[in-house]
């Protein structure tokens, strides 16, 4: 005897909703560009403490915009063609494991960061794995192209000698950036297009 | 198979739980979209499972447009659990059971 419906598919249709209209891919490029972009600028500056600080508030502004105007869209847009879903709050268990989580990143970042000659395809490892991870977990085929163009860019920024180091990082993370937002573009119109804005519903 | 609650156990209504159980609410759209039910079919079964006590549903607005939000509460979702651990207590012992086999002496 089998459950009548597969319980554990239905059970991430929650979150598969929350990426099917490419806006989360458009907003963590975007963001991605902003941080990888700002960080480069800072770099590519003189170190007066005046510019670093305009420059990171500026950085912290756009990713807060960006926040902002990703809920928005989503109100606007999305909720009314496909309805209106929110995600169940994390539980402690979930934000300790967050936290573990970022922990272990930003000390395998430095770790990384320190070995100067590996850097960019380290890095370029991670990004691959997490986008690989989330395209099987989801079922997201977007997921799996942005695995495979983080590995291209890894390639070429190998062989860009001028394109080393903290500065090769940055330049990986503003490619994977415009990456995603232009796949998520390419998503968010088929979206629109499959999904015209219907009329009022209720029960 | 008594043990199984039959409210939850139609396929119809066993969906709609399981989208609810992994959310902390949806709204109607959602709910048709995700089902494939119809608008009449999916309002019976939210109103069957609102009698049992399983679901909340709020009628509010969003701007000028009606919006029907649907809620799992805590006795939907303990019914939901039971169902899974009743399902998976079923399904198991028969997965682990081994059959005899006479080999030719």
């Amino acid at each position: 005897m089998e459950p009548p419906v597969d319980i554990d598919q239905v059970t991430v249709t929650a979150q598969r909703h929350w990426m099917e209209d490419g806006l989360s891919e458009i907003m963590v490029g975007l963001l991605f560009i902003v941080m990888g972009g700002g960080l480069l600028v800072k770099l590519a500056l003189p170190h007066w403490l005046t510019l670093d600080v305009l420059t990171s508030a500026l950085t912290a502004a756009g990713a807060l915009g960006l926040s902002w105007g990703f809920k928005r869209l989503k109100q606007r847009i999305t909720f009314p063609r496909s309805g209106y879903v929110a995600l169940p709050e994390p539980t402690r268990m979930r934000w300790l494991f967050m936290f573990a989580m970022f922990g272990l990143v930003g000390g395998a970042s430095a770790l990384i960061l320190s070995a100067h000659s590996v850097v960019v395809p380290a890095f370029a490892a991670v990004f691959a794995a997490i986008f690989l991870w989330s395209g099987i977990q989801y079922k997201q085929a977007s997921m799996l192209w942005e695995a495979l163009l983080t590995l291209i860019f890894a390639v070429i920024l190998t062989w860009s000698p001028s394109l080393s180091g903290a500065v090769g990082v940055l330049a990986l993370m503003v490619m994977i950036g415009v990456s995603m937002a232009v796949i998520g573009a390419f998503r968010f119109r088929n979206f629109l297009k499959a999904n015209p804005r219907p009329q009022e519903m209720q029960a | 198979m008594s043990d199984l609650d039959r409210l939850i156990h139609e396929p119809a209504r066993l969906t709609i739980v399981a989208l609810l159980s992994s959310v902390k609410e949806a709204d109607f759209l959602y709910l048709l979209r995700e089902t494939k039910l119809t608008k009449g079919n999916l309002s019976t079964h939210l109103i069957r499972l609102e009698e049992a006590g399983y679901v909340e549903i709020e009628k509010t607005f969003r701007g000028k447009i009606p919006m029907t939000l649907v809620r799992l509460r805590a006795e939907g979702r303990a019914a939901f659990q039971s169902y899974r651990k009743s399902m998976k207590d079923i399904l198991e012992p028969s997965k682990m059971r081994r059959v005899p086999v006479q080999l030719p002496t």
